[in-house]
This record gives structure tokens, sequence and C-alpha cells, in this order.
């Protein structure tokens, strides 16, 4: 029989930190984002104080003043998610590595095997890495993401006849994985309050109100499988690479120094991934909220850095105008496709040089770190490159399906 | 500006940190630089000590417990024979947000004239980081750690 598991790792970025510095255990602590604001990750204790994930940090230290805030270092927590991932590929051959600390599985054993098999992969996961995690098994993949969830921190939770129907008439149906807060109103004004009145709901009704999406989580609460494991990664459809540009700024050179570590970023993304794109975009926001943004075609599908950057250059100089600052700039590369499957072409002569600049750089790089030998005019923006635990961010973890 | 931290009683002898009785909760110890009593843990050629957080007394030091970077480097406490120290702090606390101290802070000890040793803590610039974090100008020098 295929069951289906959800590994999680508990508080993932708080415990990759307790793994480095044993003095933050048992204490309470939070993880902030990439600008310092706000609390990205919390340990169950500062939990327990009532802070939550995406507080401001003024608030969260006026509600737990005894918490320790941490400044997040996505390198670290990205090498951590690949030896979890890489042990969970030792259980099964079939891995979708989800997030950077979720994972899903599936197994052909039965549910007693399940349950010797969960404590087995905890310890051993957590003797390896040092990272607790918390497993479920189910029939589907909504149901299995139940389990883990379910028993956190640190725990298991098969899922099977005798207990799903407690298990859902226990479970408030905002709990279900693909139950938005859009989806969460509707079930309100329609009286369900757990996941079990959903499911018992005829599947006409449920199709009616929440269409597809609804419908799917209606079969999988049902222990029957719509929702596969991937292991291999879908084509995106779109790359792209961005953010904040500390602070608000007007210096055009600044902000142009930014957009190009961006694009180093960008260009990195493209040869991991070995795509190419056909056009890029050009995105500024100002500090008041407005964008401007500027969409260039380029002549033919690439991943070199020349005719990108000539492309940025065009964006920026048609959507940078004089007045406003500027507090985030971003990057879309569209039409991807594969690097490896070049339709021959008569009058196509690739440069030769470009490739062994693209190698060497990529090389130097993943050696002795992003950005170390990278273009002349981030200068303008340099203050920015001493930070090295900066340079990598969720994005560039690469290999899992969300925000890669 | 960093007014407190927490250091770990491991690093000390019970002897040394018989007088702290009151800065301490379990095995670790909070100090605040305004604490009339304010000591920092340093170590100085591979050896700890509890040494005075920067000046209260009446002498010719400085009446402050930080020493900013850019002053020492400028040459402004040389008449006072600086010697770099390193802080031992496993936490820091700023404008009420405690953050996490790697490895330490850099820290510069002086004697004044009466021959009793004072620990200044070295403060930099904040990064933008430590800014958006704490709200706050400037930020400990700590070794070997950028937030």
């Amino acid at each position: 029989m295929t069951i289906y598991a959800h590994a999680d790792a508990d508080c993932f970025y708080v415990s990759c930190e307790r793994i480095r510095d044993p003095r933050l255990v048992g204490k309470p602590v939070g993880v902030l984002g990439n600008q310092g604001a706000c609390v990205i990750a919390i340990s169950y204790e500062m939990k327990a104080a009532g802070v939550e994930v995406a507080m401001p940090i003024w608030k969260a230290k006026k509600i737990c003043p005894e918490g320790i805030f941490i400044k997040r270092d996505f390198r670290w927590y990205g090498l951590l998610s690949h030896a979890m991932q890489s042990m969970l590929s030792k259980y099964s051959d079939k891995v979708e590595y989800y997030s950077i600390d979720e994972s899903f599985m599936t197994f052909d054993i039965d549910f007693d095997e399940a349950r010797k098999l969960a404590p087995q992969m905890q310890k051993e996961i957590y003797t390896a890495t040092g990272l607790p995690i918390s497993i479920g098994f189910a029939r589907t993949r909504t149901l299995c993401k139940l389990g883990s969830k379910r028993n956190k921190p640190f725990g298991t939770l098969v899922i099977d006849e005798r207990n799903r129907e407690a298990i859902l008439k226990n479970t408030a149906i905002h709990k279900i994985n693909g139950i938005g807060r859009q989806l969460a109103r509707r079930t309100e004004a329609l009286g369900i309050e757990t996941a079990w009145d959903f499911m018992s709901r005829p599947r006409e009704e449920i199709k009616q109100h929440f269409h597809r999406p609804g419908e799917t989580i209606w079969y999988e609460l049902q222990g029957r499988p719509i929702l596969t494991v991937k292991p291999e990664s879908e084509q995106r459809k779109v790359v792209s690479r961005g953010g904040s540009i500390w602070g608000h700024h007007k210096d055009p050179s600044y902000i142009w120094g930014f957009l190009v570590r961006n694009l180093e970023r960008f260009l990195t993304c493209l040869w991991d991934n070995q795509i190419e794109v056909n056009s890029l975009t050009t995105v500024l926001q100002t500090s008041d909220g407005r964008a401007f943004q500027h969409k260039i075609p380029l002549e033919d599908f690439t991943s070199n850095q020349s005719p990108l950057l000539h492309a940025l250059k065009e964006g920026f100089r048609h959507t940078y105008k004089k007045g406003p600052s500027y507090c985030r700039v971003h990057l879309v590369g569209g039409s991807i496709r594969s690097a490896n499957v070049r339709q021959l072409n008569l009058f196509h002569k690739p440069d030769p040089r470009s490739g062994e600049i693209k190698k060497l750089k990529a090389n130097l790089n993943a050696r002795f770190g992003l950005f170390t030998l990278r273009n002349a005019s981030t200068a303008h923006a340099a203050e920015v490159f001493k930070d090295k635990v900066s340079d990598f961010e969720i994005v560039d973890v690469s290999g899992k399906q969300l925000f890669s | 500006m960093c007014l407190t931290i927490r250091f770990s009683s491991f690093e000390f002898t019970d002897d040394q940190l018989k007088m702290l009785a009151p800065f301490r909760t379990g095995n670790e110890l909070r100090m605040n630089v305004r604490s009339p009593q304010a000591v920092l843990p340093i170590q100085d050629n591979g050896v700890n000590h509890l040494i005075c957080w920067g000046n209260k007394t009446h002498s010719r030091l400085p009446k402050t417990g930080f020493c900013k970077k850019e002053s020492l480097e400028s040459g402004r406490w040389r008449w006072l024979n600086p010697k770099p120290v390193k802080i031992l702090a496993a936490f820091g606390q700023t404008n009420g947000v405690w953050y996490q101290v790697r490895e330490g802070i850099h820290g510069i000890l002086v004697y004044d004239d009466l021959g009793i040793p004072h620990c200044f803590m070295l403060t930099q610039p904040s990064t933008h980081y430590f800014k958006t974090m704490t709200g706050n100008e400037r930020m400990p020098a700590l070794i070997n750690q950028i937030i």
C-alpha cells in the first residue's frame, strides 16, 4: 500500500541556530528577517510568551523582554536543510523537497510499519543533523501534513482509518493545508467548523462553493489521494530576484549598484538551474508605494551577463525618475527554457569567451562565496557586500519547490 | 549602545564571582553599565578577569563605559596606553533588544591613577540591520560577527 509521509522540522531556523550555539537552547529565541524589522521564526518558548511570526520587533521585544533576536543566515539554514533532505532520501526513493524545512515522501508499507519507522527516522535525523522533526503518515498528502502538525514538537502521528474520524472532528477547518483565509471565510458562512464537517458535506456542494481546490481537499480528507509527491521541481515560469535596497535612496548610482547585485544573483540562479530567459523586466518601487516597471524583450534566449546587463541598463533608464526615493528593486526574467535544448540556428554564433567567463565566475563564487567575483558596477553599493550573511537569501537555497 | 550584557558563570571561579551574587541567575550573570558595581568579563592573554566597566570614579579616565572605535583609531586614547581585550559576553542588549554575541566584543583595558584596571567596550556606527533591529545609531564592536 502506498502511504504518504510529511517531515517537518520543528521551529527550523531556531533549531539551526541552536545547533551552532547551544547557549540558545531553552531560551526564547526569534529569528529576524532580511531587514531586521520583523520576526520570521520563533522558538516554542517565545511562542508561549505570545510572540507571533511576522510580528515587528518593537512589539515582540515588549511582549517577550527576555527574547533573544538573531539575524537570519540562509546559507547555514540551506546547508542543514540539504542535510535533512539527504537523510530523508535514505528512507524513500520518492521525496519532494517542498520547502526549506518540509518534505513529502511516499512509502510502500502498511500503517503498522509506519508507526515503527516514524520514531526511528526522527531519532536518526536528530542524531545525524541535530534537527528535531515531526512526522506524519497517512493515505493522502493533506492528511499526512495534518499528522506532522498535530503532535509538534518532535511528534509523530499516523492517521489511519481507526483514528481519522476523531482527528478530523477535532481539527478546525482552517488548520487544513490549502484552506486559506478566503476559503475559511466561505466555510464559516456555510457553518463548516471542522475538517470532518467539510468532508461530510456532499461533493457537489463542496465543488459548487470551493471549486476544484476544495474538491481536491474533500477527496484527500476522505483518504483518497489526489495530490501526488513530485520529486522533480516543476519547470518555473519566471525567475525573479530583488527586494529591499536597505533603506530609502535617491542616488541613481546606489540603486544601479543594487540592481546589478540582484542581476548577479539572477545569473547564478539561471546557471545553477541551466535555464535561459527571453525577456527582462526591471521594477523600481518608490518609498511611497508606487512601482515603475519596464520589460525588455531579448534578441535570443540567454543566460549570459552581457545581454542581460544591457537589458537591465535599458530597463533602469526607463524606470528611474528623478525626485522620489526608492526602497525596493526587482528583476523578473520571463519566457524560460532549458539551456540544454537549444535549437540549432545558422545565424547563432556563440561567443566562446562568454562560456569560459561564466564557468570561471561560477567556480570562483561556488568556492569562495557568492559575489566574490562580481560586476564592478556593484561598487556603487559597496557597503552591502561587507556583510556576507546578507548575500544569501531564502530564494538562493536550491532545489526546493517553494520560494525558489 | 549595548547597556547590558549576559555572560556565563562557567568562565570564572567561585572566588571571582562571590561578590556578584545579586547579578547571578542560574549559570548566567547579567551586568548593566549603570550599576555602580558593573564589571566586564574579559580575557587578557588567555586569562579571564572581571574588570570595572568603564569609569565611575573621579580619576582622569573618561566618565563612560564605552570607547568609540573611531576615537581609538584617531589616537585620542593613546595617552592611556590602552590594551585590546576580549569581552566574554554571550548576549548583549540595546534598546530592550537582546542579541547573540558569538565570540565576544572588542574592549580596551586601561589603568587609572591608582593603578586600578578599567575596561571600556568598543563601539562603532550601527550597520543598517542593527539600526533597524534596535533603533540605535551605535553598536558594540563584535568580534568576527556582523549583525
